[in-house]
Parts: C-alpha cells; sequence; structure tokens
C-alpha cells in the first residue's frame, strides 16, 4: 500500500496533477482566522463548539476554539467556521 | 447553492448520543451537510437538500436518533404556498408588468439653459421626432434628436439630449450673437471736451493726434476722410473708428455761510418720559434730564377723541442731548461741508467710469461776512471721443482740389 502512494505521488507530481487529489493526503486551509477547510479528512471523531477533532491520513486534527460549527460537511471535505484558536495534528491512530 | 436552493432544502434538528457517528454515516452515503451546530451534547442542528433528507431517514433506522423539522426553505416549498394563493400571485405580476411598461417610456422632459430659444419650439421639434412624452424608451434615438434641434433651431449652438429613467434631459447652449457692423455713414471722431491726450487707438481713419497733444473740444482726433494722394490719388472716405482716453481737469466752487453751519451736535443720548395728564394735571414721572443742552419732542394721545369734555391724554416725551461746538470746531465743520460740496459740484460733469487722478483744493475765509469760498480742482482720465458725422459739403471742401479724384470706400 505504501509502495503505491508512493508511485501515485510521483505519477501525479510527472503529471502536474495537485497530490491531494491523487491520493489522500489531507490539506488543511485557513483563511482569516475564522473559517478552515479540511480535504481529504477521515470523519468526525468529536465535535463540540469549543472543540473538534477529525480524523485524517497520518493522524487526528485538533481544532480548539469558539463557537465552533461545521458551515459544510461532505464525504471528503469539511469546512469549519467560528472562532479558531488552536489548531494541532497529533500523529498516529485515531484517539 | 442556488441550485440547491430551487430543489429544497430542510434545517433539521437531530437528537441523539452519538451525534459523531450520524454525521459520519451520513457523509459516508455521500449525503452533504451544512451549518453543523452542536447545541448540547445529545442535540445538534444542521441543513440538508431535500433529497437527501429520505436517506437520512433510512441512516437513522440504525441510529435511533430524534430527527425533527425545524424549517424549510426552497423554491419548492414557495411553490407550494403561492399554489393556495394563486389572486396574490397574478396581482404581483399585473403589478411587475406595470412597472416595466411604465418604467420603459419617457414621462417627463426637462429643457435647461434656454434663453431666445422657447421650450415651446424645441418641444415642437421633440414630437416630429416621435420622441415626446408616452414614447418607448427604446424608440428614442437621441442623436438623431440633437442633430434635428441643430438643424431646425438656428439660434441652438449645441444640444445634448440624455435619458435618465424615465426623464429625458435637454440641455442646450445658444450662440452668442456678435456685433454687426450696420453704421457706415462717413464720420470723424472729435473730441468731447479740453484734454490731454494719454491713450489712441485708430481702428479706422486717419489718426491726427499722439499721446500727450493738447485737444480742444471740437478738435478732430481720428479723421474719416483720409487722404491716399501720395500713394493712390484719392481720398478715402470711412466711418472712422478709434479708442482715444484724455486727462480731463474740472473744477467745481462752493461757498458756505458760518451761520448756515449747525452749532449743535447731537451726542444720541436720549431719554424718555411719559405720563398721563388728566385735566392739566401730571400723573407719572416727568423729571427732566441731567444733560446741559437738550431739545425736547412731545407726542399727545387723546384717550377720547378731541378732549372736549375728558381732557384726558398720555403724553410721551423724549429727550435729546446736543453739545455746542467752539468756534474752531464750528469753522472745521463748515470747511468740510465746504470741501465735499466743491467736490461733488466739479465731480458731477465727470462721467461714470473715469478714473481720478488728482484732487486740489483751495479755500479761503471772508471774515467781515463769515463766509468760507473754496474751489475743488478734479484730474480724471476717461474716453473723450465722440462721432462726428461728415456731411457732404464738408466731404466735398476737403476733397475739391483740382486734378484729383474722389472714391468713396
Amino acid at each position: 500500500m505504501k509502495r503505491l502512494r508512493f508511485y501515485a505521488g510521483k505519477v501525479s507530481e510527472r503529471l502536474g496533477i495537485a497530490p491531494e487529489i491523487a491520493s489522500d493526503i489531507p490539506k488543511v486551509t485557513m483563511r482569516g482566522d475564522n473559517e478552515l477547510l479540511i480535504e481529504n479528512h477521515k470523519g468526525i471523531i468529536e465535535y463540540s463548539p469549543n472543540n473538534i477533532r477529525i480524523g485524517i491520513e497520518s493522524g487526528v486534527l485538533c481544532i480548539e476554539g469558539a463557537d465552533l460549527f461545521l458551515n459544510v460537511m461532505d464525504h471528503d471535505m469539511v469546512v469549519i467556521s467560528g472562532r479558531i484558536h488552536h489548531i494541532m495534528k497529533l500523529d498516529g491512530g485515531k484517539r | 447553492m442556488i441550485n440547491q436552493y430551487i430543489k429544497g432544502m430542510l434545517e433539521i434538528s437531530v437528537e441523539g448520543v452519538n451525534l459523531e457517528r450520524f454525521i459520519n454515516r451520513c457523509n459516508a452515503n455521500g449525503l452533504v451537510l451544512y451549518s453543523v451546530y452542536r447545541e448540547r451534547y445529545d442535540l445538534m442542528r444542521c441543513t440538508v437538500n431535500l433529497a437527501d433528507f429520505k436517506k437520512i431517514a433510512v441512516i437513522n433506522r440504525e441510529l435511533r436518533c430524534r430527527i425533527r423539522v425545524k424549517k424549510r426553505y426552497g423554491a419548492r416549498f414557495l411553490i407550494n404556498r403561492v399554489k393556495r394563493r394563486k389572486a396574490f400571485v397574478i396581482g404581483a405580476a399585473v403589478f411587475a408588468v406595470f412597472i416595466v411598461i411604465l418604467s420603459s417610456s419617457i414621462c417627463r422632459i426637462d429643457i435647461s439653459g434656454i434663453n431666445r430659444v422657447t421650450a415651446t419650439q424645441i418641444l415642437e421639434v421633440v414630437n416630429e421626432m416621435d420622441a415626446g412624452v408616452g414614447i418607448f424608451k427604446a424608440k428614442c434615438d437621441t442623436k438623431a434628436l440633437e442633430m434635428a434641434i441643430r438643424r431646425e433651431l438656428p439660434d441652438v449652438d449645441w444640444v445634448i439630449v440624455d435619458i435618465k429613467g424615465v426623464v429625458m434631459d435637454i440641455r442646450v447652449i445658444e450662440t452668442v450673437e456678435g456685433e454687426k457692423r450696420t453704421d457706415t455713414t462717413p464720420s470723424s471722431i472729435v473730441s468731447e471736451v479740453d484734454g490731454e491726450i494719454v491713450y489712441i487707438s485708430s481702428l479706422r481713419g486717419d489718426q491726427m493726434v499722439n499721446v500727450g497733444d493738447k485737444v480742444k473740444a471740437g478738435q478732430t482726433l481720428i479723421n474719416g476722410i483720409i487722404d491716399r494722394r501720395k500713394d493712390d490719388n484719392y481720398y478715402l472716405i470711412r466711418n472712422a473708428m478709434g479708442n482715444i482716453k484724455a486727462r480731463v481737469e474740472y473744477t467745481g466752487q462752493a461757498m458756505i455761510k458760518l451761520d448756515e453751519v449747525a452749532s449743535r451736535v447731537y451726542t444720541g443720548n436720549t431719554t424718555e418720559a411719559t405720563y398721563i395728564s388728566v385735566f392739566g394735571l401730571k400723573l407719572g414721572d416727568d423729571k427732566a434730564p441731567t444733560y446741559e443742552h437738550y431739545d425736547t419732542e412731545s407726542v399727545e394721545y387723546n384717550v377720547f377723541s378731541e378732549n372736549r369734555l375728558f381732557p384726558i391724554c398720555a403724553v410721551k416725551k423724549t429727550y435729546k442731548e446736543y453739545i455746542l461746538l467752539s468756534d474752531e470746531e464750528l469753522k472745521s465743520k463748515a470747511r468740510e461741508m465746504l470741501i465735499k460740496k466743491a467736490c461733488s459740484d466739479a465731480k458731477r460733469r465727470i462721467p461714470i467710469g473715469a478714473k481720478i487722478e488728482a484732487q486740489d483744493i483751495d479755500y479761503s475765509f471772508d471774515e467781515e461776512t463769515n463766509t468760507f469760498y473754496a474751489s475743488a480742482k478734479i484730474t480724471a482720465v476717461h474716453s473723450i471721443g465722440v462721432k462726428k458725422v461728415l456731411t457732404q459739403s464738408e466731404i466735398d471742401e476737403i476733397t475739391r482740389p483740382e486734378g484729383e479724384k474722389n472714391k468713396n470706400g
């Protein structure tokens, strides 16, 4: 599986395709301090207005803030809005 | 988002234990959740598409969350509501159509910048071009209308036609009338008064004087008979034209007797007293003022007319303070009045627009008659040329010499 991913990455690089499209690499885009776009997520682990934990390919992404809500949620993309104070990535499996 | 709105969306509340599981299950089944907000540990709100709601019901069988629909959005629900109120919809549609029709035609014409040209003339041209009130804006060709107005009205130099909303704005710029030369009568320019030339500019005719020359009243300054005998062997008869300015002296005299000068000067201080007079008795305050010198003015208001049987009246007295001038002050005042009189006597002959250069005043006092005498001399610069028409006899007299031809220019 790792080798497949490695080759997929190389092919997409040669063809000029964005890596997050070709593989499961998560992509996090932050706009200002109140909107966060996460692509290629693995689902919601925990959700509350102050704390959201989202599973990604290589671990868990923790978002801490206030008045957080999921603006749009799709099978591979989630937009989190609200006052974001902290973004942390925890390595390893889901916790 | 617009597409989703047209198809319909529902705001639902989900009550249950493991809400994260619910969200993940929805995502795994390809459902998109919008505006997910967690109100409590076991309650959250979100918005879903109408088409996806049926799938949520299927997912929820296993999760057993309590799902309630809170709000409905979308054109689909709107259409359902509208179906029950057809008259309102038809009325709104008719109203919209009327608004569109009315706002697409011209309702008013504003015209500005006209002076010699009248609004009626412009409106006639507008109506001829089928561009008046009530005409559709799309049918109105503003460029053609501008050209038509300029063509039909020669007094219009430029015109701008602009349609703003339902108003047609016509801004006109009229031509400026130039001076027309109509007088071709042979004439010369002569001096109106005695003076010294300070400026001369001859536009047509023979210049007879120069700057610095002293001229008399009636003297020719620019001759309408131009002597061309040397070059072309004839006289040219013209309507002379030019501008001549000269320095002219004006004198004025005045005299004033010392007795005629008022020796009193009012200070402006006044005191008023009012009282009622009943059968000759004074009821009220009538104290004399504390001024050294004063004049008294008294006004009576009768209570009953004519006051025969009941002589009752209200009296208002005004005391005005004045001071008496000493001899020196009186003479000084007399001198001032005299100078003013002499200057105004001199100035009344000076034409309007003249530039006054200098002013000299001489005065004397005759002690026997107590009279002041003054003479003012004012020097002013102004235009002195006036047209003098040349009669045929004058022309013949000048141009007569034998063997020479005359030509009228």
